[in-house]
């Protein structure tokens, strides 16, 4: 087993010729080489899949600062799960630790993006319909949220990247990610309406969401349309 | 049995959404890509099964690493197996992970008589979560260790026999890996087990100038093609699977090869019966 250890060394790290003893070879590829393409082979399908799941951070930086940040990244951070999707689960924990300032400021960024990978390989929920709910229990009816549905705060540099992919970003303070069906959609909501989300993720009553609107049932309708018609709801519960 | 298969690759995804229909007789999914997740990945390997018959083919199961098998990823695949009803399920021999890290890639193993057991008993473990036997894939290699203590086909086949399971026969990998490391690739093949010969990989490779490379590029080349009438020979009708990752054509255009493997292995069992 120090052979394989050998190799998981010398793919990670620069190391010199005589310290690949543990291998031989036997072709035209010399050692060295044929170590290499094992090296090659790491960084290149990681750094594929990490440009694949944070395309607005690489926007951001620029393909040779994210190169960068991806060899520092899995120095720190080694793959530890077999699927490839999963490789970016700690790198907006990472960006916001960084003492380098513009990567502490695309870690928002970062999460936006890895909220959508994590939607993407959520459970599948049923979407219901407002029309499922029943008028005379609505105000002990609580609302259960697709499982794919993920609320992230946004600052400046995200929004920027967002108003740049066409969506409207008056307002908004706050991000939801969701996967009603096959694809993962993103909608920005303002401050108040995410807080409501909050609310409703927290096991909240129709009845408790309407006390927070003041009991302006045209103010919580409007989200609550968006919501059903967004394929937010999995279910709606009545409590006794 | 006679089955010639294509990849699942998620180029192709919208065409099965879409109902197609190649004529081939399998589709081997790559594990990784459905034990863990739903929606849309699942859509498409339901509609698949509704045309054909599907196998699971895992890259990550570490078969020869050190790291302990990870019980909850098996219970995961044994769980879609539940699902989806695959004719078999195959992993690599190889190792894939080191210090509890993903390499994301298929590492040759020290061939010694101490990791044969070590693989073996592996091999055991996973076969008792899953409740089947698995196939394991020869893989191709670009280094070898200095340790090594017996050939590459000696290798495969003393895993394959201790770990009583069942081999996916890489062609592909046996011409890379008989050009990059200088032995006979109809040798290895005789070498093999024929009993334990359940499935046949064929695929493209690259070439490098110093070694041949791996990367499934299509469409597959003549000493591919020849080394899998050699096998035909040898094993009989195994079940064929036509592997096409870089610069993917459409799914019409893979079933095609499948296709010509069916036509090359007919006529190599014509030769034979008529020879007979």
């Amino acid at each position: 087993m120090r052979a394989l250890a050998a190799l998981w060394h010398a793919v990670r790290s620069d190391v010199r010729a005589d310290q690949l003893g543990a291998f031989r070879s036997t072709g035209a590829l010399g050692v060295v080489q044929a170590v290499a393409v094992y090296k090659t082979a790491y960084w290149a399908r990681q750094h594929a899949v990490l440009v694949e799941l944070f395309p607005l951070v690489v926007e951001h930086l620029g393909a040779a600062r994210f190169r960068e940040l991806v060899r520092c990244y899995l120095l720190a951070h080694p793959s530890a799960h077999p699927e490839l999707e999963r490789l970016g689960d700690r790198l907006p924990e990472f960006l916001r630790r960084s003492a380098d300032e513009d990567l502490a400021g695309v870690a928002m960024l970062a999460g936006l993006e890895q909220a959508r990978t994590e939607s993407a390989l959520s459970p599948d929920d049923p979407i219901a319909r407002l029309s499922d709910s029943v008028p005379a229990t609505f105000v002990r009816s609580r609302l259960r949220l697709v499982r794919s549905l993920r609320a992230v705060e946004i600052d400046p540099v995200a929004l920027r990247a967002l108003h740049a992919r066409g969506l409207n970003v008056v307002g908004a303070s706050h991000a939801v990610v969701a996967r009603p069906h096959f694809a993962v959609t993103t909608h920005l909501v303002a401050r108040d309406e995410q807080l409501l989300l909050d609310r409703v993720a927290h096991g909240a009553s129709m009845g408790e969401l309407l006390e927070q609107v003041a009991h302006d049932v045209a103010a919580l309708h409007r989200p609550l349309d968006a919501w059903f018609r967004r394929g937010w709801i999995a279910s709606i519960e009545v409590t006794e | 049995m006679s089955r010639y298969g294509v990849g699942l690759r998620t180029e192709h995804y919208g065409e099965w959404l879409a109902g197609a229909a190649p004529r081939i007789d399998f589709v081997e999914a790559i594990t990784e890509n459905f034990a863990t997740r739903r929606g849309r990945p699942w859509a498409v390997l339901e509609a698949v099964r509704r045309h054909v018959p599907l196998v699971f083919h895992g890259v990550s199961l570490s078969l020869g690493g050190a790291d302990p098998i990870d019980r909850a990823y098996v219970r995961a695949i044994a769980t879609l197996a539940d699902r989806f009803e695959p004719l078999w399920i195959s992993d690599h021999l190889c190792a894939s992970t080191a210090h509890t890290h993903h390499a994301h890639d298929l590492w040759p193993l020290p061939r010694t008589r101490a990791l044969v057991r070590h693989v073996a008993q592996r091999i055991g473990e996973v076969q008792d979560l899953l409740g089947r036997r698995i196939l394991v894939e020869n893989i191709s290699s670009y280094v070898q260790y200095a340790r090594d203590e017996m050939s590459a086909a000696e290798f495969v086949a003393a895993v394959v026999d201790d770990a009583d399971c069942d081999l996916l026969l890489d062609v592909n990998n046996v011409v890379v890996d008989a050009y990059n490391h200088g032995f006979d690739p109809h040798e290895f093949l005789r070498a093999m087990p024929a009993r334990r010969v359940r499935q046949l990989h064929l695929a493209g490779h690259d070439d490098c100038g110093t070694h041949l490379f791996d990367d499934h590029r299509g469409p597959i080349p003549d000493t591919t093609w020849s080394l899998f009438e050699t096998a035909v020979s040898l094993f009989g009708e195994v079940p064929a699977l036509v592997e096409w990752d870089k610069h993917t054509p459409s799914l019409g255009v893979v079933a095609t090869e499948a296709n010509t493997a069916r036509e090359r292995a007919a006529a190599v069992l014509e030769g034979r019966r008529a020879a007979s």
